[in-house]
């Protein structure tokens, strides 16, 4: 290992980060894994299996207490008595937004990052996504395609464990390498048949969700099982039945005996050596300790998710690289996007009362992209899909219904009437004018450097809201639901979870930040393979696509490396 | 302030469908004894606010072919997030609520009566603020306690497969 304490150092554990590490791990590679995040083993999920009436407040959590330590996280519609710990601490971690241009930053507090807490939807891209940029002229041309990602797929996927419909015949949508699909009921079914045969082009299927239904040998051998249907995963799940790099990606680098992790591990910066033009190492702070400390490797990858890669490149500052580590372009920091959230649509279905279902699945329906497909068909630019699905409602009902007594405890045994609801994402287009930087003067407790976000919504994100209003009401409607309503009410860029861009690649060192190989065009030992990196933000859920990026980019650098290249 | 008790419960509620628990499935779990065990951390309310909390709830949600909310504790787990969840103004005006519905003797009618009495809060919702929080709290409390989950509904901490069923074949909506 010549000088280096590693060969390769990853920054993050999470989705992105996990990949890296058992990518490299399993060809040989001595890897250490940073993560700032408390350590947690597999299996260590203090509130799964907890009944609700053992919680104190039967899940619901202590409002003045999340005021005060996750004033901001605790807007999650995940954050719950039994999530509440896998959440960051936003009053020792704070970050802001500028006035009138908000960014809302979900973050994790734990090693395996937000693949503990995700929401499982995963989706390939298609040819149309990575085309975009080049087609409209927003954002730099992707240096990539679709085909150039889709063995990657083929193999993150066979790995990791999607559930999809084999059946799927979406032009856009590529189909995953699926293991069987949670069914859809007969309501959903109705709903689709209807929608389908009315607006030729569109198409309700299953939800692709990154859950076991037949695990695999090889899942099965790190300990993964079939989902049990609970739909508790935020809480961690024993079972490994939905992805997550805790039971999965790290635990086959930590079975190489190449891997060392180290939580607490709050990554500062990495270091530019002038003389080799490479970065050489990275600094560090234990957040428990409060030490000091650098570690070198030949090969640094950015995992941090994409706003907190930015942050600590942003923070990497030499007398070469004065606005953060081989950022000539100028574009680091800039071109942040995410999802368009906060369109929904909802109606109830009339009749099949004397249908139910057992379980709680982990997803529902998926309505692909339809928008501007073949043809500009609207007066915006891209597109958007919808997440959705049909149940019965239960016990809550009672609270509102009105009545005491016997009749009234019958009552609140029958289930409510079928609703059907849809959830909109969108695509939000890069603008330069989205981007990130670092507080001049205030630092978090451990002395980083605050990072300070800047982005709003514009002309054709507004449009895309209304138009998916509409025409989620308009389906819903056509489909026969009753009590039709549309919420238009737009969440602000990030809260959909999907933070994207910040360190774009591109074909042009002049206007991006990395090449087609995720490598930085300057320092060529520093790779960015979280969604820092995406040049576009299509409208699928993104999280399948970091980890198919990280496999290929890790793939190269072994290449690399083993040429004696890096 | 109604309105935040029941929105952040309603939130709340969202979280807690379907939560469920393996360890604590256990055959012989009806004699070891469900209801809510009280920390007591907190207590707030006195004797006679607890018997009205008590008598109410037991009136919305009585004993039928399964336990009421008085034998699922209900009125522990009120008392609970009364003093341990609530804001101090949020616990004072139910507190005073109680007491106000006291005043109207509420302990010394006899059954039947308290079950009119309780009837004519409830035709009269929208305007007895009290009242719907405890009806509020009390459904919480119950469908959310051992008895309510594991005997009044169906439970299912690890379905398995999620399948399509006849509703018959359950009769009731799961926990
Ligand atoms: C509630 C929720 C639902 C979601 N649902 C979906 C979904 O359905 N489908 C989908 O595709 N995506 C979903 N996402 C998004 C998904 O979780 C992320 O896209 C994915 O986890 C990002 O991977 P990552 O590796 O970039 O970051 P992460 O998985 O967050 O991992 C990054 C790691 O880096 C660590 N880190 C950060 N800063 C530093 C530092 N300075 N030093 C050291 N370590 C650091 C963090 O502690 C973390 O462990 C959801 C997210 C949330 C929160």
């Amino acid at each position: 290992m010549d000088n280096y304490d590693y060969d390769v150092i990853v920054v993050g554990s999470g989705m992105s980060g996990g990949w890296a590490a058992k990518e490299f791990t399993e060809k040989g590679f001595k890897v250490l894994i940073l993560d700032r995040g408390l350590p947690i083993e597999h299996g260590d999920y203090k509130t799964e299996n907890v009944a609700k009436w053992d919680m104190e407040f039967r899940g619901q959590h202590d409002r003045e207490e999340a005021k005060r330590e996750q004033n901001f996280q605790r807007t999650s519609y995940l954050y719950d008595d039994y999530t509440k710990h896998h959440f960051i601490n936003d009053r020792e971690n704070p970050y802001y937004s500028e006035e009138g241009r908000q960014f809302d930053w979900f973050r994790p507090s734990m090693v395996s990052g937000k693949s503990l807490i995700w929401g499982r939807q995963s989706y390939r891209w298609g040819e149309i996504d990575f085309k975009a940029n080049k087609k409209d002229g927003y954002g730099c041309d992707w240096p990539i395609r679709y085909k150039d990602l889709e063995p990657w797929y083929d193999y993150v996927e066979t790995f990791a464990g999607i559930s999809g419909d084999n059946n799927d015949d979406v032009e856009i949508l590529p189909n995953s390498k699926f293991q069987p699909p949670f069914v859809m009921n007969i309501v959903e079914r109705e709903i689709k048949n209807r929608v389908e045969s009315k607006f030729p082009g569109r198409n309700i299927i299953c939800a692709r969700v990154a859950h076991l239904t037949k695990p695999t040998e090889e899942q099965m051998e790190l300990g993964r099982g079939q989902c049990q249907t609970r739909n508790e995963c935020g809480r961690g799940c024993s079972f490994g039945a939905y992805f997550s790099s805790i039971n999965a990606t790290l635990p086959a680098a930590e079975r190489t005996g190449n891997m060392t992790l180290r939580a607490n591990a709050l990554v500062q910066e990495v270091i530019y050596d002038p003389q080799t033009k490479k970065a050489s190492g990275v600094r560090v702070t234990d957040i428990k300790t409060n030490e000091n400390f650098t570690l070198t490797a030949r090969v640094i990858f950015m995992c941090a998710s994409s706003m907190s890669t930015v942050q600590i490149l942003q923070n990497s500052r030499s007398e070469t690289y004065n606005t953060g580590i081989g950022n000539t372009s100028g574009v680091l920091g800039h071109y942040i996007m995410d999802h368009l959230k906060g369109v929904e649509a909802k109606g109830t279905m009339p009749g099949y009362l004397e249908h139910y279902y057992k379980g709680r699945r982990p997803g529902g329906i998926y309505v692909p992209r339809y928008r501007n497909v073949n043809k500009q068909d609207t007066d915006f630019l891209r597109g958007y899909g919808f997440q959705g699905g049909a149940s019965r409602s239960g016990w809550n009902d009672a609270i509102k219904r009105e009545g005491i007594g016997a009749d009234f405890k019958n009552a609140n045994r029958q289930p409510g009437a079928w609703t059907f609801s849809l959830g909109m994402r969108g695509e939000g287009l890069p603008y330069f004018d989205n981007h990130m930087k670092l507080s001049e003067t205030k630092t978090d407790k451990w002395g980083f450097p605050i990072a300070i976000m800047s982005t709003s919504w514009k002309e054709n994100e507004w449009k895309i809201f209304e138009d998916a209003r509409n025409t989620a009401v308009e389906m819903l409607e056509a489909a026969g639901l009753q009590n039709v309503v549309g919420i238009n009410k737009p969440a602000p860029v990030g809260n959909s979870n999907h933070e994207m861009g910040g360190a774009r690649m591109g074909l042009d060192p002049r206007t991006s930040y990395l090449n087609r190989w995720n490598q930085n065009h300057e320092v060529s030992n520093l790779f960015v393979t979280d969604g820092a990196a995406f040049a576009s933000g299509a409208c699928q859920n993104p999280s399948l696509t970091y980890m198919a990026v990280t496999a290929r980019a890790a793939d190269y650098a072994i290449s690399q490396l083993k040429a004696g290249i890096l | 302030m109604e309105d935040i008790n029941r929105r952040d419960i309603l939130t709340g509620l969202t979280a807690m469908l379907g939560v469920s628990a393996l360890s604590t499935i256990h055959a012989n779990a009806i004699e070891v004894g469900f209801g809510f065990k009280p920390s007591g951390k907190n207590a707030i309310f006195n004797e006679q606010q607890m018997k009205i909390v008590e008598l109410i709830a037991n009136i919305i949600i009585p004993d039928t072919d399964t336990p009421g909310a008085s034998k699922a504790g209900v009125h522990l787990y009120i008392d609970h997030m009364a003093g341990n969840w609530m804001t101090k103004d949020e616990a004072s005006s139910l507190i005073k609520g109680i007491d106000k519905i006291n005043t109207d003797k509420f302990t010394s009618l006899n059954h039947e009566e308290q079950v009119v009495f309780v009837q004519n809060l409830d035709d009269n919702r929208d305007k007895e603020q009290t009242y719907n929080t405890l009806k509020s709290y009390t459904v919480v409390g119950y469908y959310t306690s051992e008895i309510g989950s594991t005997l009044e509904l169906n439970y299912d901490p690890v379905p398995g497969k999620y399948e399509e069923i006849p509703f018959d074949s359950v009769g009731k909506v799961w926990a």
